[in-house]
């Protein structure tokens, strides 16, 4: 790996995950707020994720296997979100009934 | 108050000093590397480090005990079994860690001998402390676990917190028996070293400050048990999952198999993932709750915790932890910068915030607000994250131009560390250093005066739904 090379995917891969946190961060704000805007935001976040994804997949030396790591990585990142928001909904609604 | 509440006031109060020596003792640290003549045959830039990180682990650990010692009698409704033992060893720990700390500064090493092991350091990191030291540890944490186990069997009823703490005192105890061994093969010895280091840290602290914080959570905004003890669940189960075996990319380059290479990069590949449920949880807190609380302080420093967590451990981890770009930055400030950040967010936010939880009740505070709390969070935040941000910014010079470039030769190491980037961001390090220390200054000033000129009010817990 060249030392460009390397810096460029140590780099992409901090932005993915702090891209990852930009959309988690935004998708509850729109989910709190019922703001459109917001959800726009957090898509964008999402796409900002998911090109720097396939930069690191297209375009490092990193070997296949943590390609495909990385892509799985970035799928699962998506549903997180409204995952745990769901989760998080059900629970307290629960918590409503019982109490 | 009760006994064992008593004693957490003085764990926690212990915990805040030695956050202070360990600051005082970076500031030290950091001040080596912008002039490497200073304390020049008086004091080694290496007893200045282990002070720095040994206090670190000091700290925390007192902190947890003293957030344990807090809850336990709300959780049983009594006071914990062999409380006197534990009143006792908090004062021989206190003294066992000063006597270790004037060893350190006045000693400093002795010849490679039995004695040496046994009277001044072991020499090994995180865990210098000499062997008598280290048998004290084993036996407070012993009476800890004691305290705690011994405590849900006396009552006859274990809640789902105390359930997972309980069993979480069994490697917390166990692991800290390999702070005695003296292997003379190094890649073995390390080998066993991270099961203490990774294990203790990403593992059992991890689910000890879960089910602080879920005992937090429940004083702090009244949510019911179901729910933190789901979340907590949750956590141990990603937390073995991903942090157990994560314990891999700890094992690159000293000398294990190859395939660690493999589970190591995976493993801690999936660590992100729950820390991203964790800051979307945060926001739902603090949505749900509209930031409203009685214990802002608290409440900001538990939110600190998520995104701190995920910041430190989450991005900055990632950049570093495949092994094929580990292999340039392992070992350099790139790491360093991980390892502040991480701990930052994971623990020390969340200790800070039982830290106000405990002070509301202690000292019957309607609601707890001022402006000197805010100073102490923001300064100690900003100086945090421009500390890591430097720190960040050296090791990608290091591992770039030392590593990468110049292939780790003497000289290179020579050129990456008179290398612009490097030097400018030593400076940047201490500068945020400074301002750090101020944070600690006013956390301290805060701590201590808080609702001291204020009538008190007798306030009513928050009762968790259960």
């Amino acid at each position: 790996m060249s030392p460009a090379a390397f810096l460029l995917t140590s780099l992409s891969l901090g932005v993915m995950v702090l891209a990852a946190g930009a959309y988690a961060l935004l998708y509850g704000a729109a989910r709190l707020k019922n703001s459109r805007s917001l959800f726009v935001l957090a898509g964008l976040a999402y796409g900002v994720l998911a090109l720097d994804a396939a930069g690191v997949v297209l375009a490092t030396p990193l070997a296949l296997a943590w390609k495909l790591v990385i892509a799985a990585s970035a799928l699962a990142y998506l549903r997180i979100p409204p995952l745990t928001w769901g989760y998080l909904q059900r629970t307290h609604r629960d918590e409503g009934a019982h109490t | 108050m009760s006994r064992s509440k008593n004693l957490a006031v003085k764990y926690l109060i212990a915990a805040v000093l030695f956050f202070g020596v360990m600051t005082l003792s970076g500031l030290l640290a950091a001040t080596y590397y912008i002039n490497p003549e200073f304390l020049f045959g008086l004091l080694h830039f290496s007893i200045a480090k282990i002070l720095h990180i040994d206090t670190m682990i000091i700290w925390l650990l007192m902190g947890f005990m003293g957030a344990v010692y807090w809850f336990l009698p709300d959780e049983f409704g009594r006071e914990p079994v062999g409380i006197w033992a534990a009143e006792i060893l908090f004062w021989v720990f206190v003294a066992a860690v000063l006597a270790v700390a004037a060893i350190f500064v006045f000693v400093q090493w002795g010849p490679g001998t039995e004695t040496t092991l046994w009277l001044f350091q072991q020499g090994r990191k995180y865990v210098e402390a000499p062997r008598w030291a280290a048998i004290g540890v084993a036996l407070v944490m012993l009476v800890f676990a004691w305290n705690v186990v011994g405590t849900a069997m006396q009552a006859r009823r274990i809640t789902g917190v105390m359930a997972v703490m309980s069993v979480n005192m069994v490697p917390l105890v166990l692991l800290y028996l390999i702070a005695f061994p003296n292997i003379s093969n190094m890649a073995v010895d390390l080998y066993w070293w991270w099961w203490l280091v990774h294990l203790w840290v990403e593992a059992t602290w991890e689910i000890l400050i879960g089910c602080i914080m879920a005992l937090a959570m429940m004083k702090l905004l009244g949510t019911s048990r179901q729910i933190v003890e789901g979340w907590l669940y949750i956590e141990v189960a990603l937390v073995l999952g991903t942090g157990i075996l994560g314990l891999g990319h700890h094992y690159f380059w000293i000398g294990t198999p190859d395939y660690w290479l493999g589970i190591g990069g995976f493993f801690s590949a999936l660590e992100p993932l729950p820390l991203l449920g964790m800051v979307v949880h945060a926001i739902y807190d603090a949505g749900v709750h509209r930031m409203k609380t009685t214990n802002r302080p608290a409440f900001c420093w538990a939110l600190a915790e998520a995104f701190g967590n995920f910041l430190g451990a989450g991005v900055f981890g990632f950049m570093i932890t495949l092994p094929q770009l580990n292999l340039f930055a392992h070992g350099t400030q790139w790491t360093v910068s991980h390892g502040h950040f991480a701990f930052w967010g994971a623990y020390a936010c969340g200790i800070l915030s039982v830290c106000y939880i405990a002070l509301q009740e202690q000292r019957r505070l309607a609601t707890v607000d001022s402006s000197s709390w805010v100073w102490a969070f923001i300064l100690l935040n900003g100086g945090l994250i421009g500390m890591a941000g430097s720190l960040l910014v050296a090791g990608m010079a290091q591992a770039f131009f030392e590593r990468a470039i110049g292939g780790s030769t003497l000289e290179a190491f020579i050129a990456g560390q008179e290398n612009p980037w490097f030097v400018i961001s030593m400076y940047s390090r201490f500068g945020f250093g400074l301002v750090f220390a101020a944070g600690y200054l006013a956390l301290a000033w805060n701590l201590l005066t808080l609702g001291r000129r204020e009538a008190t009010i007798s306030i009513r817990p928050v009762v968790p739904a259960e």
